[in-house]
C-alpha cells in the first residue's frame, strides 16, 4: 500500500521575501519584486529588469568558507532548506540517516560564478586556452551542480537517496514529486525537496534577449512581469529557492507534526515537438493535469484553484489557458487562476517548488493571491486569472503547473492539511 | 536600410550557416519557401536575423518577425531594416 | 503490469568505439581509447591525457540542422539512443502516446558549447551569443532532444550526481517502467573536452597528472594517481517484462540503491557499503548470487581504498571477481557507469567480463581484480558502484532474464 505524503516543513527566499511569512505577505498584498537590475549594468541587454533577491549571505550566518564554495544558488537553498528543517520539527538527529533523502532541483546551477569565473580565466573571452593558474579551487563544485544537494544533505547528515534533479523550469515541482515518491514506495523516512536557481548574470540574459524570451519592458520594471495580459511581451527572470520537508501522513502523525498539505498528485508529459515552442492546443499539458488529478483521485470540479505557470510570454499563456480547458472542462470558467510571476519573476528550476509553497499557504490562509499587473486581459485568456487583488475564497484543493524547455510539462496537485477534516 | 540590398542566396546561406543545412528531402525552396518546410524554426529565424544584424548594422523589426513565414517575406523586412 | 524492467537495447559511443559491438570488442581485446588531448592545445595544462571520442562525426548520424544547435556531447547522446531503440527493435509507433519517455543524467551540461557562447558574449558582446545557447548548454537538453527525435510525449526526467547520477538515471525510468510506461529511454552523456571544461575539472585534484597514457588511471593500483577523464554516451532502452517485443533483452534491472556518504564520515566505506547491501535486498538477493562488480575505481587512493573495503566487507575478501573496464576509456562522467551496466549485461550474454587495464594491483589486493585479459565466466547477476564527486554512491543489480 503506497504512502500519503505529508508536507510538514516550508521554507523560502524569494524576491522581496525571505522566509515563508514573508513570501504570503508578498503574494497576499500583490506586491511585485521585479525592478532594474542592479547585479551589473544592465545596458548592454534588450531586457534589464528582473526579480532580485536583497540576500547578504554573510548576514545568513555563512563562513567565509562556505561563501567560497558555495555559489548563490546553492546559499539560497541552504537558508530556505534551514527555515523548512526548523519548521518541520522533526527530529533528524534521531532518524537513521540512511532513511533522510534530498532531492534539489535546478535547471541552470551555478550560472552567476561559471559566468564569473569563465570571464576571469579567459582574460575577458580574449583566450579560448584558458589560464587554470586564475581558476578557483572550488570551481569543479560549480561546474556540477550536485554540490547543492550535498550543501543540503551537510545540514541534517542525510546519508539517504541525495540528488540533483535538472529538468528545466519544470524542476521545482520534479524534485519536489521526485521526494514525494521516496516517501511512498518507503524508501525514505525524512525527505528535503526542492529548488533553487540564481540565474541572473550576464550569460542568461543575454541567451535569452536572443531569443526574445524575456520581456523588454524597461521602463516600467516593477510593472514588467504581466502575465496575461494583453500588453505582455515576455517573462522576467528571477531567482530564489523554495524548500519542503516531506514524511508520509502516518510518520507526521506519529511525531504530533503539524501538515501543512500533502502531496496527492503528480504527472509530466513531454511535447515531444520543439526545445522551446509549444503547440497551441496545450495537449500535453492538459494530459498531465488529468493523470495528476486521476492519481489524486480528484475530480476537475474538486480544484479549487489553479497557480498557473503564467511566464508571461504569449505563447505560454494562450497555451496554458487551452490545457486547462482541456484538461478541467466547465471547471476551468469556474475555478480562480494566478500567477505568481507576475510578483516574483520567473525563477527558472526554482519557480515550481515556489509554487509548491505558494500552493500551501493559499490553502492555509484560504486566500488566492493574485495575478499583479493584470489589467488589459488577453482576449485569448479568457479564464478568472485573480486580477491585481489576491481574493478569499476557501481552498482545499489546488493545481499547480510548470512549462519549460525541452518541452516539459508538470502538474501536482496538493491538497489541504485539513483534508481529513472535510 | 542595409548599405547593399540583402538577396535571397545572402538568406539562405546565413540560414545554413547558423542553423544548419535543410535535409535534401526538404522542400526545393524557391523564394516562396515556408521557412518552417526548410525547417527553419523560429529559434533558426533568430539566429539568422541576428546575424543579419550584426553584419549589415540594421535592426529588424521584431514584431513584424513573427509574421515572415517565407524566404522573400525575410528579405524583405530586412531590406525594409 | 509486472515490476520486472528489462533492458532490451543498448547504444554505445565511448573513446575506444562507435557502436555496441564495436566497444565490446575493444573492451574485451583490452583495447585503450586514452590519449593525449587532440581537441585542444593541452601542452600548457598540468594534465593532458584524456578519452576522447575522436572518430565520430556527427554530421554522418544526425540532421545537419541539429548540429548549430547542438553540443558534442548532445550528438553522441542523440546516436547513443538511437541505436539503443535500433537495437531493441521496437516500433516507437506502437508505444501509446504517452507511454513512451526519457530519463537522462547530466555531468556539466554542454560545456564547450557554453564556452564558445560565454566567449561570444565576453569578446564581443550580448548581440553575439547564439540564441541556442537558451537550450544548448542546460542539463536537460539531451532528455528534450532525444524525446523529440523519437516522439516520446511520456514522462522527461533529468538527474543530476556526477558520475552516480548515471544509475540513478536509470533507476528513475525502472521507476516509470514499473509506474505504467511502457518505454524509457534512459542513460548518460557527458563531455567537457574544451578548454574551460577541463580547467574546471582540474581543480577537483584528481585529474591524473601523468603523462603517458598507460600509466595514468590505475585504479587498485599503488602508482594509483588520479583519473582520466573521458566523454562519451550511453543509453538503454528499458521496457517491461511482458512488453519485449522481438528482443530476448540483455538482462533485468533487480536493484538500486543511493547513499551519500555524511560530511563528518569517518569511514567512507561506509556509504558505499551501505549502497551495496540495499541495492541487494531491493534485488532480493544475497551478496553470495553477485558474479561480478563493476567497480567505480575512481583511481585515487583514498577512495580506491574504501570501495576495496566496502566491496570486501560485503562480499567477503577475493570472494568476487571485480573489474574496472573504464579504464580503458576514462571517466565518463554520468555515461560511465551506464556503460559499465550495458558491459554487465554484454558480459551476461557472452559469458566473459572485461579487464581493467593498466593498472597492477598488489598479489596480495584484497580484491580479485580481472587484470589485463578478459576472464571466462558464467554471469548472471552484476553489480554496478557509481561514485559522484562529493560523497554520492549509486549501486545497481543487474541479472540474466534467463530462468
Amino acid at each position: 500500500m503506497s504512502q500519503r505524503v505529508a508536507v510538514t516543513g516550508l521554507g523560502v527566499v524569494a524576491p522581496g521575501a525571505i522566509g515563508a511569512a514573508d513570501f504570503w505577505s508578498l503574494l497576499s498584498e500583490g506586491r511585485t519584486a521585479t525592478r532594474r537590475i542592479t547585479f551589473f549594468d544592465p545596458a548592454p541587454f534588450r531586457s534589464q529588469v528582473a526579480a532580485e533577491i536583497d540576500f547578504d549571505p554573510a548576514a545568513m550566518g555563512f563562513s567565509p568558507r562556505e561563501l567560497r564554495r558555495m555559489d548563490r544558488f546553492a546559499q539560497l537553498c541552504v537558508v530556505a532548506a534551514r527555515e523548512a528543517v526548523a519548521d518541520s520539527g522533526a527530529d533528524f538527529a534521531g532518524t537513521d540517516p540512511f532513511r533522510v533523502a534530498v532531492v534539489i532541483g535546478s535547471a541552470v546551477g551555478a550560472t552567476m560564478s561559471l559566468d564569473a569565473e569563465y570571464r576571469i580565466v579567459s582574460d575577458s573571452g580574449r583566450s579560448w586556452l584558458v589560464d587554470h593558474d586564475y581558476g578557483s579551487p572550488r570551481l569543479y563544485e560549480q561546474f556540477v551542480p550536485s554540490s547543492v544537494a550535498a550543501e543540503v544533505a551537510w545540514l541534517v547528515d542525510a546519508q539517504g537517496p541525495v540528488c540533483v534533479v535538472s529538468t528545466g523550469c519544470t524542476s521545482g515541482i520534479d524534485a519536489v514529486a521526485h521526494g514525494a515518491a521516496l516517501i511512498r514506495e518507503g524508501k525514505a523516512d525524512l525527505v528535503i525537496a526542492g529548488a533553487t536557481d540564481a540565474p541572473i548574470a550576464p550569460i542568461t540574459l543575454a541567451c535569452f534577449d536572443a531569443i526574445k524570451a524575456t520581456t523588454p519592458r524597461n521602463d516600467t520594471p516593477e510593472m514588467a512581469s504581466r502575465p496575461f495580459d494583453r500588453t505582455r511581451n515576455g517573462f522576467v527572470l528571477g531567482e530564489g529557492a523554495a524548500v519542503v520537508v516531506l514524511e508520509s501522513v502516518a510518520h507526521a502523525r506519529r511525531r504530533g507534526a503539524r501538515i501543512r498539505g500533502e502531496i496527492a498528485g503528480f504527472a509530466s508529459t513531454a511535447n515531444a515537438y520543439h526545445m522551446t515552442g509549444l503547440r497551441k492546443d496545450g495537449h500535453e499539458m492538459a494530459h498531465a493535469i488529468t493523470t495528476a488529478l486521476d492519481q489524486a483521485r480528484i475530480a476537475p470540479e474538486d480544484v479549487d484553484y489553479v497557480n498557473a505557470h503564467g511566464s508571461g510570454t504569449k505563447q505560454n499563456d494562450r497555451h496554458e489557458t487551452a490545457a486547462f480547458k482541456k484538461s478541467l472542462g466547465a471547471k476551468a470558467r469556474d475555478v480562480p487562476v494566478s500567477s505568481i510571476k507576475s510578483m516574483i519573476g520567473h525563477s527558472l528550476g526554482a519557480i515550481g517548488s515556489l509554487e509548491i509553497v505558494a500552493s500551501i499557504l493559499a490553502m492555509e490562509h484560504d486566500v488566492v493571491p493574485p495575478t499583479a499587473n493584470l489589467e488589459h486581459p488577453d482576449p485569448e485568456c479568457d479564464l478568472d486569472y485573480v486580477p491585481v487583488v489576491a481574493r478569499e475564497h476557501r481552498t482545499d484543493v489546488v493545481l499547480t503547473v510548470g512549462s519549460g524547455f525541452g518541452g516539459f510539462q508538470s502538474a501536482m496537485v496538493l491538497t489541504s492539511g485539513r483534508r481529513d477534516e472535510r | 536600410m542595409p548599405a547593399r540590398r540583402v538577396t535571397i542566396e545572402d538568406v539562405r546561406q546565413i540560414l545554413v550557416e547558423v542553423a544548419g543545412a535543410p535535409d535534401p528531402g526538404d522542400a526545393a525552396g524557391g523564394v516562396d519557401a515556408e521557412l518552417n518546410e526548410l525547417g527553419y524554426d523560429s529559434i533558426a529565424v533568430l539566429a539568422a536575423v541576428a546575424k543579419v544584424e550584426r553584419d549589415y548594422g540594421v535592426k529588424v523589426d521584431e514584431g513584424e518577425l513573427l509574421d515572415a513565414t517565407t524566404l522573400a517575406d525575410l528579405v524583405e523586412l530586412i531590406n525594409a531594416a | 503490469m509486472s515490476d520486472n524492467v528489462v533492458v532490451t537495447g543498448i547504444g554505445l559511443v565511448t573513446p575506444n568505439g562507435l557502436g555496441t559491438e564495436d566497444v565490446w570488442a575493444a573492451m574485451l581485446a583490452g583495447r585503450s581509447g586514452l590519449s593525449t588531448i587532440t581537441r585542444f592545445d593541452a601542452t600548457r595544462y598540468p594534465a593532458r591525457i584524456a578519452g576522447e571520442v575522436s572518430e565520430f562525426a556527427a554530421e554522418q548520424h544526425i540532421p545537419g540542422r541539429l548540429i548549430p544547435q547542438t553540443d558534442h556531447m548532445t550528438r553522441m547522446a542523440l546516436v547513443a539512443a538511437e541505436s539503443a531503440v535500433r537495437d531493441a527493435k521496437v516500433d516507437l509507433a506502437t508505444v501509446p502516446e504517452f507511454g513512451g519517455g526519457v530519463v537522462t543524467a547530466a555531468g556539466a551540461g554542454g560545456f564547450e558549447f557554453g564556452q564558445r557562447e560565454l566567449e561570444s558574449l565576453w569578446s564581443k558582446g550580448p548581440e553575439y551569443v547564439s540564441p541556442y545557447q537558451s537550450f544548448a548548454w542546460f542539463y536537460a537538453v539531451n532528455t528534450g532532444q532525444i524525446s523529440i527525435r523519437h516522439g516520446l510525449k511520456g514522462t522527461a526526467g533529468v538527474v543530476v550526481g556526477d558520475q552516480a547520477g548515471g544509475l540513478d538515471a536509470v533507476a528513475q525510468a525502472r521507476r516509470l517502467v514499473r509506474a505504467g510506461h511502457e518505454l524509457m529511454i534512459t542513460g548518460g552523456a557527458d563531455s567537457a573536452l574544451c578548454p574551460w571544461g577541463w580547467v574546471a575539472q582540474l581543480a577537483n585534484n584528481r585529474v591524473s597528472r601523468a603523462t603517458e597514457p598507460d600509466r595514468a588511471y590505475l585504479p587498485f593500483d599503488r602508482r594509483a594517481c588520479g583519473y582520466v577523464p573521458g566523454e562519451g554516451a550511453a543509453m538503454l532502452v528499458l521496457r517491461p517484462a511482458e512488453r519485449r517485443d522481438a528482443v530476448p533483452g540483455y538482462g533485468e534491472i533487480v536493484g538500486h540503491a543511493a547513499t551519500f556518504d555524511g560530511k563528518a564520515a569517518r569511514d567512507a566505506a561506509v556509504g558505499v557499503r551501505k549502497a551495496i547491501e540495499l541495492a541487494l535486498a531491493d534485488a532480493a538477493l544475497t551478496p553470495g548470487d553477485v558474479d561480478v562488480v563493476f567497480a567505480d575505481g575512481s583511481g585515487t587512493p583514498e577512495l580506491d581504498d574504501s570501495e576495496a573495503a566496502a566491496i570486501a566487507e560485503v562480499f567477503g575478501a577475493r570472494r568476487v571477481p571485480v573489474t574496472v573496464p573504464k579504464t580503458m576509456v576514462g571517466r565518463l562522467c554520468s555515461a560511465g557507469p551506464v556503460l559499465d551496466l550495458a558491459l554487465a549485461l554484454l558480459a551476461i550474454r557472452d559469458g566473459v567480463v572485461p579487464p581493467v587495464v593498466n593498472s597492477a594491483p598488489a598479489p596480495d589486493h584484497v580484491l580479485d581484480l580481472v587484470v589485463g585479459e578478459p576472464r571466462a565466466l558464467d554471469v548472471r547477476t552484476a553489480l554496478v558502484v557509481a561514485r559522484g564527486y562529493g560523497g554520492f554512491n549509486s549501486v545497481m543489480v543487474v541479472r540474466s532474464t534467463e530462468g
